[in-house]
């Protein structure tokens, strides 16, 4: 009996001492990880002068995020040492991440406003800025339809804007079209939008490009919802391909999509002609680059001054910049500067120029 | 009804009673349909999980059987979903779990003692018990914009900023609450009987509780804390917004234990980049890594299921 009391006990102070280690060893993994922290550093400048090896960080928009990924993955390739993290929170974070001096690198798909320049220059910071490609988008309708060749930006907010909810028929936007500006009437035919899901950068271009000006003056009307600036009722897709089927396989469809996305589709879908105020443009990759065809954003990438001559930083940015790099542009959807503008993208660069450069 | 008097009356009522008792439950209808009702409720909870599992295996089952190796074994790419693979999500989520596991669980545990141990019955204890529990149903989100403040930017010294410390901090802080009410209810199992046996053969407060108390709510403390890690694993938002890579992640030369200060990803946060890229292959990526999550979450819960059986001390 007594025997077997002090076997229990026994037991259960062995479980416990087992419990006890497990927290000790876990403990122990963490103070050398506490210790090893404070070499690191030093051992990882040491090592930076044989072979490239470094740190590279790069935020800012999501929409310019594809770029620098793929950019970082071949980079990655021939540098092997070089730790690089990329991450798209957005155009604003991004500023924000380089104001509190985070970054070396951070993307913008506009270019950076004066506030964020004034909380650079309060912390000292000067930045080298250029554009690395630009996002056109291109509205689509099928190659079957055609009595539509151009449209006017009150034309697409007539048809996909938020007061275009419940709308059918072409036709059913006539009046709307009218009152603000538009181009119509349109003829009748089902009304069927195919489109970027509201996670897209896509989407969030065109309302900003094409829909906003008009959207912000009817909400100043008093006419539209000023929480939504498109129509909920529409074909929403993440996958570019969806949307130019869905698009090729009804008449009277109508929808946007990049501009990479509906070049290679010309043989179903009809690319039309936009005009933002000063006539009607074609979409092509020479209209885009010289910024006369309206639906279109520059990207931009800024650099830390102080951090351009930072060797992983330097041949990162070097590498963006050559030709080589450029093809990724194209590869991530998107379109190619002008010679004009990557030249001087290049002498920014080659030049250190700091500040505004466009 | 007359009183049974007789032996023989007595053994006829006994009958009589027997036959009633053993009818009863042919014809208990309520307790049949309340059965047939919880087990219909039953099958609704399975057929979620069940439909979940079915669906996410079928749509990452091209990945799974293709090329799970590569899938598991290759890094971030962009250029083709088909090279894509989740080794550094598996990688941060094994870091942020140990980095959470190292303060969430000596500092939950701790609290949870003092609260039921040494804080019994005050205002205080009562007070921060109400705390705790209010704090276990704030959204994950709330707990990443705490991250980014206080371990990101003030106590970036520590953390070194946008690292897998501070990604381990912040849900730390997100599953302290869990662990603290878990332990708590753990510890308040355990018998006051034993507390009082123990001081009754004269031992001390700190006998009492590392010999007794402890021993015999470890499993449960255990088993608790476990399964709040794995809650831990599947969050994306509180890591995004303290700075988890969304993109593209190379550690460079950065051994493993260098790599707690550096930049840092997580399987949900490759879930996330994944499930927003264009095409059938990325969403198959997608899919696939939701069921690689779950199966390192599976094999958490087991070992919580392991250590409870292991510690687990029957009354």
């Amino acid at each position: 009996m007594n025997k077997n009391v002090t076997s229990n006990r026994q037991v259960s102070r062995f479980r416990w001492l087992t419990f006890v280690s497990l927290v000790g060893v876990i403990t122990l993994v963490a103070g050398a990880c506490g210790s090893s922290d404070s070499n690191s550093s030093s051992e990882s400048k040491s090592t930076a002068q044989q072979g490239l090896s470094g740190t590279i960080t790069v935020t800012g928009s999501s929409s310019v995020e594809p770029i620098t990924n793929l950019l970082a993955e071949a980079f990655s390739e021939v540098h092997p040492s070089v730790a690089i993290s990329v991450s798209g929170p957005g155009s604003g974070d991004g500023h924000k991440a380089a104001c509190a001096g985070e970054v070396p690198i951070w993307n913008s798909s506009r270019q950076i406003k004066d506030k964020e320049i004034d909380c650079l220059q309060e912390k000292g910071i000067d930045f080298i800025e250029f554009r690395v490609g630009i996002d056109g988008i291109s509205a689509i309708i099928s190659i079957e339809n055609d009595a539509i060749e151009c449209l006017n930006f009150a034309d697409l907010y007539s048809l996909v804007g938020v007061e275009a909810t419940g709308f059918s028929k072409w036709s059913d936007a006539n009046s709307l079209n009218a009152d603000i500006g538009g181009t119509g009437p349109f003829p009748e035919g089902d009304l069927e939008i195919f489109a970027p899901g509201e996670e897209s950068g896509t989407f969030d271009s065109f309302i900003e490009i094409a829909l906003e000006d008009v959207w912000e003056e009817r909400v100043e009307a008093g006419e539209a919802d000023a929480n939504y600036a498109v129509r909920p009722d529409y074909n929403a897709s993440a996958n570019d391909n969806v949307i130019i089927d869905g698009i090729a396989g009804n008449k009277y469809s109508l929808g946007w999509v990049g501009f990479a996305f509906a070049d290679v589709a010309r043989d179903r879908v009809a690319l039309l002609e936009v005009d933002g105020g000063d006539g009607c443009v074609a979409p092509s990759p020479a209209t885009i680059a010289d910024a006369s065809f309206p639906i279109a954003r520059f990207l931009y990438t800024y650099v830390d001054a102080a951090k351009a001559d930072d060797p992983a930083v330097k041949d990162f940015i070097d590498y963006m910049l050559s030709d080589e790099g450029q093809k990724y542009v194209v590869e991530a959807g998107y379109v190619n500067l002008s010679e004009e503008d990557i030249t001087q993208s290049r002498a920014s660069w080659a030049n250190r120029t700091t500040g505004k450069t466009f | 009804m007359r009183l049974a008097s007789s032996p023989a009356d007595i053994a006829i009522q006994t009958a009589k009673t027997r036959q009633s008792l053993q009818r009863r439950p042919q014809a208990d209808l309520p307790g049949t349909l309340f059965k047939w009702l919880l087990i219909s409720f039953t099958g609704f909870a399975i057929a979620f999980l069940g439909v979940l599992v079915v669906v996410m295996v079928n749509d990452g089952w091209s990945v799974l059987s293709g090329r799970l190796s590569g899938f598991l074994s290759n890094g971030f790419s962009q250029r083709s979903a088909q090279d894509a693979g989740v080794w550094q999500g598996i990688v941060g989520s094994v870091q942020i779990g140990i980095a959470t596991a190292l303060f969430a669980i000596p500092v939950g545990i701790a609290t949870a003692i003092y609260l039921v141990e040494y804080a019994t019955g005050g205002w205080f204890a009562r007070a921060v018990e109400l705390n705790v529990r209010n704090l276990a149903g704030v959204p994950s989100i709330v707990y990443g914009l705490l991250g980014l403040t206080v371990f990101v930017k003030t106590l970036d010294g520590f953390t070194q900023g946008k690292t897998v410390i501070a990604g381990g901090l912040t849900l730390a802080a997100m599953v302290l609450p869990i662990i603290v009410i878990t332990s708590v209810e753990a510890l308040k199992a355990v018998p006051q009987g034993i507390r009082e046996a123990a001081y009754g053969v004269g031992a001390t407060k700190w006998e009492v509780l590392s010999r007794q108390i402890l021993p015999a709510a470890v499993s449960t403390i255990l088993t608790g804390t476990v399964l709040s890690l794995a809650r831990a694993l599947g969050e994306a938002a509180p890591l995004i917004l303290v700075g988890a890579a969304t993109g593209f992640i190379s550690f460079g030369d950065s051994n493993f234990l260098e790599t707690f200060t550096g930049p840092f990803t997580a399987l949900p946060v490759l879930i996330f980049n994944f499930a927003r890229q264009p095409g059938e292959d990325w969403s198959a990526n997608a899919a696939a890594a939701s069921v690689v999550i779950l199966i390192l979450v599976l094999m958490i819960n087991g070992a919580a299921l392991y250590f409870r059986n292991r510690f687990e001390k029957k009354w």
